[in-house]
This record gives structure tokens, C-alpha cells and sequence, in this order.
């Protein structure tokens, strides 16, 4: 409805509009505010028009997949329907490169626990609904996509890493973990493709957006541990070390000529069990072994 | 139907060119009958003005819809 309606805008331009109701102003008054409701409620509920998505080329395009419902949704019964279709595809609709992309961002800014919330935050925001329903619709969601979906991963590994430190980020703090993290993205996108995260204003776009939506008032963010640390646990260490393999290949199609090995010994330090982590701030345990 | 949704936009948007561009037409009839189904029971003298209510709603929502 809202991609006719934007069509429409664009051959129609901007008319004037003379309003000449059928019966007394005050009854229409009344009645045009009562449809505009009823109305509203029930457009948000149907469900956008499928359009082609855009192949995910091998050397990643730096656009978004449009976070459209698939041809597939056609076969659910009907009162799945009336649910966001985005629910039933949300790692499909965010590109491939994002993930390696996060994994490369977080190892160079040495916090290994980050890369799952990371990727559980840009899923959501690009695939399920805001908690805040409120003026952004669809289209001015869309052109915020539009954006960069890196400057995306960059606001929510800023985000993610002030929640895993438990502590408050000050302006400046911000600035220079911005332009860090922004810097590192550019650093690690192949060369052929130029274009990318140009400058940190996007990054700042993201966040006024994630204030506004109340991103952070959704299951991936309330889920990180408060405080839990950068560190990935002796617990998360087996899980950590055999996604990382699993994904070698993706890892070396983004990260063009880094060595396999290279990885590994980098990784090392924070997979190693038992090294750090039985050392806890409160109790001072002595390895008698 | 149709020539009703048609009459109305044309009366709200008198700059428009005849014929009204179908597409118009169409995106008011649907919500009409959107209309019909989520406030199916009105007084009459508003059921009177659905139709005309109804175009003049598609109209102010393409125009106040930003890219």
C-alpha cells in the first residue's frame, strides 16, 4: 500500500486538496477521524507487497536487502499472515557479509563477546517491527536502511560494548569509539569497493533512530549480560572457537589476504580455557596445579 | 463504485487532470472497502460522506507520506 502510495506522490507531485463534504462539517470532522484510525490500525497490520530482493553477491554490496515478506508466506494458513511476515526470515534478510564483518570488527576492538549481540541487534532492527510504533513508517524506515547498514553494525557494537562494560559513555567517549569502530569497518571492507562508511554521521543517524524506536527495549539487547565483560567465558569458549571455523570461508572471502593462521593465533589468547578466567574481582583463587 | 471515488477525488483535488490516474482510483476504492469492514455500521448521514471521506483520506495520505 505504502510502495503505491509513494509511486503515486512521485507522479502526482504535491496537490492542493478542497475539501467539500457531503454533510455537515461537524459530522465529517467526526467521521473523517474516525476512519483515519480505523484505517490506520488496519494498514499497519497488512502486510507490504513482495518485491525482488537483491542477490547478496560474493564481494558483498555495501546496500541492504529490502526487508520484504517472501514468496514462501504464501503458503501459511491465514491467521499467520496477520503476522509480520519479516518474523519467519530474519538471518535470510540480513546480507552475509554482516557477520564476518562483525567478527572481524570485534576481534580488532578486542571484545569477543560482542559479535552475537552484535548480530542479534542488526537482525532485529533490520527485520522485526520497533517497539515504538509511532511517525516513522515504512518508507522513512526503508530510507533508513538505505543508509549503511554498516554505520548500523557500528551503532550497535557501540551499544552492545557500553551494556558488556556496565558502564555510561560520555560524549567524547562516544566520538572516539565511533570513529575507531568506523575506521576498523572501513579497514577491513575489500578494496575494489570504495564506497562504504564514508563518515560517522550515519553512525549518529542510527543512534538518534535507536533512541527513537526503543531498539534497546527488545530481547537482544535486555538479554546481554550488564557488566559481563568484553571476555568470552570458559563456557562460551567451545561455541566461540567452532563458529569461528565453521565460518573460515565466509571470513576469508570479506577479509581479503589474511592468513588462515593468522586468525587463529590471534584468537588463542581469549579462547584459551582457564588462562584469566578463574580470577574473579571479588575472590582471589591461587591454581595450586 | 468506482465513478463515486472518481466524482469525490476529482472534487477534492480540482488541479487534477481528467481522468483521474486509475491507480488513484483504485488505492481509494481499496481503502473504501477497507472502510466497510473496520467501521461497517455508521449514521446515515455519515454513511453519506464514506465515499467522499474515504478518497479525501488517500489523497491527504499521499501527500502528507515523505520519501
Amino acid at each position: 500500500m505504502f510502495m503505491q502510495i509513494r509511486r503515486l506522490k512521485q507522479t502526482l507531485g504535491l496537490p492542493k486538496i478542497q475539501s467539500r463534504p457531503p454533510c455537515p462539517p461537524r459530522v465529517y470532522q467526526k467521521l473523517y477521524r474516525h476512519l483515519d484510525s480505523a484505517l490506520a490500525a488496519g494498514a499497519r497490520r497488512t502486510p507490504r507487497a513482495p518485491k525482488a530482493v537483491e542477490p547478496t553477491t560474493p564481494n558483498r554490496t555495501p546496500t541492504v536487502t529490502p526487508r520484504k515478506s517472501r514468496v514462501t508466506t504464501s503458503r501459511t494458513p491465514a491467521s499467520a499472515r496477520h503476522k509480520r511476515k519479516r518474523e519467519s526470515a530474519i538471518s535470510s534478510d540480513v546480507p552475509t557479509w554482516v557477520m564476518p564483518a562483525i567478527r572481524g570488527l570485534c576481534k580488532r576492538l578486542e571484545a569477543p563477546a560482542a559479535p552475537p549481540h552484535v548480530f542479534a541487534g542488526v537482525s532485529s532492527i533490520l527485520t522485526l517491527p520497533p517497539p515504538v510504533q509511532d511517525g516513522l513508517d515504512d518508507i522513512q524506515l526503508e530510507r533508513l536502511q538505505s543508509l549503511s547498514v554498516e554505520a548500523l553494525v557500528v551503532a550497535v557494537y557501540i551499544l552492545v560494548r557500553t551494556r558488556l562494560l556496565g558502564v555510561q559513555t560520555d560524549p567524547k567517549g562516544y566520538s572516539a569509539q565511533r570513529d575507531d569502530a568506523a575506521r576498523v569497518m572501513n579497514g577491513l571492507r575489500n578494496d575494489e569497493e570504495p564506497s562504504g562508511l564514508r563518515d560517522s554521521a550515519s553512525v549518529d543517524t542510527w543512534m538518534r533512530e535507536i533512541n527513537r524506536g526503543r531498539w534497546t527495549e527488545m530481547d537482544w539487547f535486555e538479554n546481554i549480560g550488564e557488566g559481563a565483560g568484553l571476555a568470552v567465558d570458559k563456557v562460551g569458549a567451545t561455541t566461540g572457537d567452532s563458529s569461528d571455523k565453521d565460518d573460515v570461508d565466509e571470513e576469508d572471502s570479506f577479509l581479503v589476504g589474511r592468513q588462515r593462521s593468522d586468525r587463529y593465533k590471534a584468537e588463542k589468547p581469549f579462547l584459551q580455557p582457564g588462562l584469566g578466567t578463574m580470577v574473579s574481582l571479588q575472590f582471589h583463587v591461587v591454581d595450586d596445579c | 463504485m468506482d465513478r463515486a471515488v472518481a466524482q469525490a477525488l476529482n472534487s477534492l483535488i480540482p488541479e487534477l487532470n481528467d481522468p483521474v490516474p486509475k491507480e488513484l482510483v483504485e488505492l481509494a476504492v481499496s481503502l473504501l472497502a477497507q472502510s466497510r469492514n473496520k467501521a461497517s455500521s455508521l449514521k446515515p448521514e455519515e454513511e453519506i460522506a464514506r465515499t467522499y471521506a474515504c478518497a479525501h483520506l488517500t489523497c491527504e495520505r499521499l501527500v502528507m507520506s515523505r520519501l
